[in-house]
This record gives C-alpha cells, sequence and structure tokens, in this order.
C-alpha cells in the first residue's frame, strides 16, 4: 500500500514491534481471517529478537535501541599487543566505550549525517563519542586498528540481541511445522550441552553411548547418572519415584534417592533440568522438564536442541511476518508511532507520520507504551573470540555453575552463519541487575573460552517492561525475551494472546 | 534392521493387485526361461543376462546362482586372465546393485565370495569399505561382520597381519564405545584378542588384559543388566593361561560385583554373577571360597527368588548343586 493510502484505513489488529511474540500473533490473527497492520518504528525486523551484522549492532547500540528497554551498552575491545602476557586482557577492565542514554534527536541526527566513507568506517565514527579514553582515528591506536579489524569481517557476523535455541520436541518446532515456516528456514543441532565450572568445561553425557564412552566419570558415577536417565525419564517409573518421595524439592529428590552431588547433579539440575539458582522446582516438575529434553533427544538427531542459522529468533519472526503479509497483513518499517484511545468511539488511534489509522484491537511490545516500568532485569555479555573455543562448524549451550550464580550460555560458530570461518561468538546471560553480575558474567566467560581471546564482549542489561497502570482489554502488551534457553515459553504467551484477541 | 520399526501391512488396492499380479506373471516367465535354458545346459551370454534378470528380481534362487557361476567359468572369456578380472569385476558391480535388495540374502554374500576368490588381483582394502559402510547402516548385521572377517582374512595375505589386527581390534573398540550392547562387535573382539595376545611379552598381556578387565567392568557398570560383557567375562576367564590367573580374574570381577552392589543391591544379573563366580571359585580352587561366602550365596539365591520370580527354578537348582557340593544347608526347601 502506498503512503497516502494508509491515512483514514481501519484495522481489526495493529501490531507494534516485530518480535517473536508480536510476529506470530499477527500472522494468527491474518489467518483467522482479521485485517492487521503491522508497525516497527525501527528499520528492521526482529525487535528485541533482532540479530544484526557487527555494523547494524554498533547502530543499534547508537540509534535504535529503546533506552528503557536497555539502559546501557559497554564494549570492550580487546587488545592484541602479540606478548602473551599482555595480552590476557581482563574482561573486567574499564569498557572501551560505554554507549548510555542518547536522546532520540540525536541518534536521530546520526542517522541522518550522509557519510562517504565505508559502513566500517561510519560504524567508527558512531561510535567514537562514547569511547571512555581518547580514541585517536586519524593515528589509529591499537584499539582502533582491533576494531577495524574486527568489523573487516563484518557482515559475516550475524549476532542475536536474545539469543536462544529450539526444544526438538517443544511448541515452537510445533509451530514452525504447523504453520509451514519450517520448510524453509535452517536449522543445526546444538551438537553439546557442557557443564562449565571454574576447573573447567565438561560435556553432559545425556545417553548410555555417552556414558559409557566418557572418561571423566567414574564407575560409580556411571551407574548413578545411567540410574537417573532410565527412571527420572521414564514417565511411569518417575511417577512411582516421585509419589514415594512426597513433597520434596527436585534436587532434593535428586540427592537422596539418586545419591547425585557435585558435578553429577549440576548436569542434571542445571544443564538438562535447567533449574535456576533460587528457582523452586518439585520433583513432580523436575522430572517432567528431564522428560521433555529426553523426548527431545532423538526427534531430529542425538541432540535435544536446534538452533537457528542466521540468528534463529529474527529468522523466526520475520518468518511469521512474511506469513501475516501473505495472509494480507500490511507492513511497515521505520516509522514512529503513538497509540491513543479513540475520541467519541471503541478503539484506538494509531498515529504515523503518514497519517491516522483506526484499529479496533492493539498488540504492541511494550517499549511502544509510554505507562510502562521495568520489573525483570536480564545481564547479557556478547563476546566474540578469535579463535573456534569449543570447536570449529559446531553449536553448543553451556551452563556456567560458579559460587554466586548460574550463567546460561550459548556458544555459535560458522555452522549457524552466526560468525566468520577462524572465529566464535559466546553469548552469557544471567538475571539481575549487570553492576552485580558482571563479573559473574565474565568468569562464565573465561571459564569457557579456554585458549581463546576475547576480540570484543559487549555488555547490556535488558529490562522487561510492564503497564503501570491497567489497561484497556483491546491492548496486549507483549514480553521482552526472558532468561529461558528455548523459545517455547515465546509461543505459549503469544498463543494466549491471540486467543484473547480472537474471541 | 535392528532398530528399525516394522511398517503395518495395510489391505493393496485394485491398481496394486493388478500390478502385482503383472510383476508375478513376468517373474514366472522369466523363471521358466531360466530354468529351461539351464536344462538344456546352455552356458551363453544370453544365458547369463537371463540369470541377471531373474537375480535382480530374486536373490534367494540358489540355482540359478549357481547356474551363473557355471556359465561364467566355462566362457571362453574365463581363459584369459585379464578378460576374467573384467567379468568379475563386472560381478561384483551387479551385486553392488543387488544387495541394495536383500542385504541379508546368504546366496549373494556366498556369491560375491566366490567372485573375489577367483579375481586375479582383488581389492581387499576396497572390500572392507564397503563393509565398514554396512556395519555404518545397521552396526548388528552378522552378515556384514562375518563378511568383515572373510576379507580381514584375505587382506592379510598381502598387509602385515598385526598391523590389521590392531586395527580391526580398534575397530570393535569404536564400535562398543557407540554402543556397548552391540553382540557383533564384543564377538569380533573376542576372535581377535588371541592373536593379539600371542604376539605380546608378559608384561604387555598384562596391560592388555587390564584394558579388557576394565571395558568389561564400564560395560557392567552402563547396564548390569546387559549380558554381553558378563558374556566377555567368561570368554576371558577361557583364555587365561593357568588357574591361578583365572582365580585372580574371578576374585576381581567378585570385587566389581560386590562394589556394584553397594550401589544398587537389587541388581538381578549382578547377583546371579556373583553366586556364579563363587561357584567357579570353589571348583578351580577347593577351599578358598569361606564359609561365610558360601553362607552369602546361599542367600543370594534366596533373594533372587524374590526379584526374580520368573527364573526361580533355576536358583532353586543352583542353590540345591550349591548346598550339596559346600555342604551347606539349602534355604530353598
Amino acid at each position: 500500500m502506498a503512503e497516502q493510502e494508509l491515512d483514514g484505513q481501519s484495522f481489526d489488529l495493529v501490531v507494534l514491534g516485530t518480535g517473536l511474540e508480536e510476529a506470530i500473533i499477527a500472522s494468527e490473527a491474518a489467518a483467522a481471517g482479521k485485517s492487521v497492520l503491522h508497525i516497527d518504528r525501527n528499520p528492521y525486523y526482529g525487535g528485541a529478537y533482532a540479530s544484526f551484522t557487527l555494523t547494524a549492532l554498533i547502530e543499534w547500540a547508537v540509534c535504535h535501541r529503546d533506552y528503557r528497554q536497555v539502559p546501557v551498552v559497554e564494549l570492550l575491545v580487546g587488545t592484541k599487543t602479540g606478548r602473551e602476557e599482555e595480552s590476557q586482557q581482563q574482561l573486567t577492565d574499564q569498557p572501551t566505550f560505554v554507549i548510555g542514554k542518547n536522546s532520540r534527536e540525536t541518534a536521530a541526527s546520526i542517522l541522518a549525517k550522509q557519510t562517504t566513507g565505508s559502513r566500517v568506517s561510519e560504524a567508527l565514527d558512531r561510535l567514537v563519542p562514547f569511547a571512555t579514553n581518547s580514541i585517536c582515528i586519524d593515528e589509529p591506536d591499537t584499539t582502533t586498528k582491533a576494531l577495524l579489524e574486527l568489523l573487516k569481517n563484518d557482515r559475516n557476523y550475524q549476532i542475536e540481541l536474545a539469543p536462544k535455541v529450539a526444544m526438538c520436541r517443544g511448541q515452537m518446532i510445533d509451530l514452525l511445522i504447523d504453520s509451514g515456516i519450517g520448510e524453509y528456514v535452517q536449522f543445526r543441532g546444538v551438537e553439546h550441552n557442557y557443564l562449565v565450572r571454574d576447573k573447567g568445561v565438561e560435556r553432559v553425557p545425556e545417553s548410555k553411548e555417552d556414558i559409557f564412552a566418557s572418561t571423566t566419570l567414574s564407575l560409580i558415577e556411571k551407574r548413578k547418572m545411567m540410574r537417573v536417565i532410565t527412571t527420572v525419564a521414564d514417565q511411569e517409573q518417575s511417577k512411582s519415584v516421585v509419589g514415594q518421595a512426597g513433597d520434596v524439592q527436585f534436587e532434593q529428590l535428586l540427592r537422596d534417592r539418586f545419591k547425585l552431588d557435585g558435578k553429577l547433579l549440576d548436569a542434571v539440575l542445571r544443564c538438562v533440568a535447567r533449574v535456576g539458582l533460587n528457582e523452586s522446582v518439585d520433583a513432580a516438575e523436575g522430572c517432567r522438564r528431564v522428560q521433555r529434553y529426553v523426548a527431545s533427544m532423538g526427534r531430529y538427531g542425538r541432540m535435544a536442541y536446534l538452533c537457528g542459522l542466521y540468528g534463529g529468533g529474527s529468522e523466526i519472526a520475520q518468518s511469521f511476518c512474511r506469513l501475516c503479509a501473505v495472509a494480507g497483513g500490511t507492513y511497515v518499517l521505520g516509522q514512529d508511532v503513538s497509540v491513543e484511545p479513540a475520541s467519541g468511539s471503541a478503539g484506538f488511534t494509531v498515529s504515523m507520520g503518514m497519517g491516522s489509522i483506526k484499529a479496533s484491537k492493539v498488540v504492541m511490545d511494550s517499549t511502544y507504551a509510554s505507562n510502562v516500568a521495568p520489573v525483570c532485569v536480564l545481564s547479557r555479555a556478547i563476546c566474540i573470540l578469535d579463535a573456534p573455543a569449543l570447536g570449529e562448524d559446531t553449536t553448543a549451550l553451556a551452563t556456567y555453575v560458579g559460587n554466586s550464580g548460574i550463567v546460561s550460555m550459548l556458544y555459535v560458530t560458522q555452522a549457524t552463519m552466526a560468525a566468520p570461518k577462524e572465529k566464535s561468538i559466546l553469548y552469557a546471560w544471567v538475571e539481575g541487575q549487570l553492576s552485580e553480575n558482571k563479573e559473574l558474567l565474565c568468569s562464565a566467560i573465561s571459564a569457557t573460552r579456554g585458549t581463546a581471546s576475547p576480540l570484543m564482549t559487549l555488555f547490556m542489561e535488558t529490562h522487561s517492561l510492564e503497564a503501570c497502570s491497567p489497561m484497556s482489554d483491546d491492548i496486549k502488551l507483549t514480553n521482552a525475551p526472558n532468561a529461558a534457553v528455548d523459545l517455547d515459553s515465546a509461543v505459549v504467551a503469544a498463543h494466549s494472546v491471540t486467543k484473547l484477541i480472537l474471541d | 534392521m535392528h532398530g528399525k520399526r516394522r511398517v503395518a501391512a495395510r489391505e493393496p488396492t485394485q491398481d496394486e493387485r493388478e500390478e502385482a499380479k503383472q510383476q508375478l506373471e513376468r517373474y514366472c516367465t522369466l523363471n521358466n526361461r531360466v530354468m529351461e535354458l539351464k536344462a538344456q545346459r546352455a552356458f551363453t551370454i544370453d544365458a547369463l543376462d537371463a540369470t541377471r534378470h531373474l537375480l535382480e528380481l530374486n536373490t534367494e534362487l540358489h540355482t540359478v546362482w549357481n547356474y551363473r557361476r557355471t556359465i561364467l567359468k566355462k566362457l571362453e572369456a574365463w581363459e584369459d586372465t585379464e578378460k576374467r578380472q573384467k567379468m568379475l569385476e563386472q560381478e561384483l558391480e551387479f551385486l553392488m546393485k543387488v544387495i541394495k535388495n536383500n542385504i541379508k540374502s546368504y546366496w549373494m554374500w556366498n556369491h560375491r565370495m566366490w567372485a573375489l576368490s577367483l579375481l586375479p588381483r582383488p581389492a581387499w582394502r576396497h572390500e572392507l569399505g564397503l563393509v565398514d559402510k554396512l556395519i555404518g547402516i545397521d552396526a548388528r548385521n552378522y552378515h556384514a561382520w562375518d563378511y568383515r572377517r572373510f576379507v580381514i582374512t584375505r587382506l592379510k595375505d598381502t598387509e602385515d597381519g598385526s598391523a590389521v589386527d590392531e586395527q580391526e581390534f580398534a575397530f570393535t573398540t569404536t564400535q562398543i564405545n557407540r554402543d556397548c550392547a552391540n553382540h557383533s562387535a564384543w564377538h569380533n573382539r573376542s576372535k581377535l584378542l588371541p592373536a593379539i595376545l600371542a604376539r605380546v611379552d608378559q608384561i604387555r598381556r598384562e596391560k592388555v588384559l587390564q584394558t579388557e578387565n576394565e571395558l568389561i567392568q564400564n560395560a557392567i557398570y552402563t547396564d548390569p543388566e546387559d549380558q554381553n560383557a558378563w558374556l566377555y567375562y567368561d570368554w576371558l576367564l577361557d583364555i587365561q593361561k593357568s588357574d591361578e590367573d583365572r582365580i585372580k580374574l574371578l576374585r576381581g570381577k567378585i570385587a566389581a560385583i560386590r562394589e556394584l552392589l553397594e550401589l544398587e543391591e537389587d541388581g538381578k544379573r549382578p547377583l546371579v554373577e556373583l553366586v556364579s563366580a563363587f561357584s567357579e571359585l570353589g571348583q578351580l580352587q577347593p577351599g578358598s571360597v569361606t564359609d561365610t561366602e558360601k553362607e552369602e550365596c546361599m542367600r543370594t539365591l534366596l533373594t533372587l527368588k524374590d526379584i526374580d520370580s520368573y527364573h526361580s527354578g533355576r536358583y532353586a537348582d543352583m542353590s540345591n548343586a550349591l548346598s550339596k557340593r559346600w555342604n551347606v544347608s539349602d534355604l530353598y526347601v
């Protein structure tokens, strides 16, 4: 539709933001015959799930990000001096760039600036104002050199803001199959699940084969692990075991009934059942989680998770948008938008530069709402490594179990087109504020990266925004990406909204 | 094939019935033709072609395989070494085509062995590659394993025997690591071990046997109810050179089972194996089993009756025999 045609139109549903939940809702509403207008203020799809090349990531940090959702971004550029002792740069060193709050006007003016240089120099220009110590572009110092070196391969990176994987037997995969999107979105198996502690990285043995062939488990540990796998993973047997145990937490069950402790306990509790440090999970729920994991293994191969190529969350969100468009949905990118209740009638008025639209119902990413406040907080780190730390051409999930917390990690390489050939990316995230968890994230990364060195590390704190006052029934807010490793919760949340909308 | 679910049969449609009927007619015609040619003792290229078409439809006609071999040997080209090489290579290609229909045809494997035995220049390494692939598809296909042993034997004609044995031994390790319940792999290992042991000195011998012991224990701890590791124990016992070694092995086995039972006191197989181990120990070295141990065995057999009622008759038998031999009371009575 041309710009002028939108003015004055009415739509059953207007969706603001093209994140994963919004995209699913939009496509399902369109499939149900509703007229859908889908708008994103950003010039790209994906919202909080978007993925970027390096230069685009910098652009996001400087120009596009919502400062209520991501208040601060810190960038640490690793420098290799060629001398062994010196290149052991600490991740907790002073960040090279701190990109704080930038007003929307300044951001807009940065975007509007016509640059004659390359993408790379443009990115560098954008970063320079945020440097914590003087960075000279004319006579590049080691930091700038390192950054330029990194940016050479800019297009080979697909860096996700909210990396997640899909459980092989789960709501996301089922939705992808049902919708037909599964026929063209590509995935690779997450080939390893690692338990990371300060002493080292160990593969979680998930099958009889793994256990037998393991060289790091003692015989007794092997037996214990097999018992857990055969009993907990079996619905019948676990029911009777849980019944006998009574009202206990899953951790207690593992300790008492299966005599697990140390790394075995961590492997089952944290890496498979994914129980958080302060999360209360009872025995029945714990067994269910293990069963879900084991049920996922074998569907597409030995692994329990799949990782999307080219930035999974973003690709999937775009695919749902495509599906929505095919069913008649209209798309607008790069337009600022505001929503007001319609005067004198039910519904809402949606205002953009190109005009006003009437909407019966509205679904929006919480960053489009005005009266919201931050609630849950996630601290994230994205670390680009100079070598494939956990293997070339592979993808892996890892869980760092430290003294002060548990960090989820995702390791990606060229296998999912996320990084160039000789590099890798380590994502790490944990619930809580960055100021309190930065050291934890750094420990997690250090314990995992082995001999690979960080070339660039980006730290950020993401906030979930919630409405301060009750909103009309016809407006629904979607969720920011949560701390879960898999995408299923996003699908469940999206479906519950769709149900309400289509009633 | 192991581990693959059978697809349920369903009623054929009218079209399918028609097609099946026509296929049957074609088959019968072809079959009759070949049999007639055979009766006429025709050993020509035409006859060879006819057998090829028939065997493509049905690999189980051993008469026709025989006939085909006779034809090949009576053709003029057979006398010339180069032409024979070509003919037999073509046979191998034909077999490769046919193997896809039925991996488990005895006659087809037999024909392959025949062809390779008569090939002037057989490519044994290539054959090994083929077997590798087959075992990759189904690790427990005994045809493939049997054929592998045949190929390995012939391979040793041209290559260093001990190197080949070591490679094969390592291959069984890989297969066992992949699936510790793979009986074919354990079995092949047991066939190779004597050759390996024959070539090493006493010190290395100890090391090799220690490794085997560890492999068994690994399997037992991973899956105590799987029979393969226990059978391998028995077999290791057999190849020991002296009773002294056997006693040592048995004592080791008993210690390992005891540790396992500490973790899991009701493992059926470990309990039975414990009693068997003591029983054997007693036979090898009279007086080596203490009274406490004998009583432990009798009680174990009683426990087994509760845990494994299906085999209570067997345990009753064992209890009876042991009580007589050891002069202890039979708790079953």
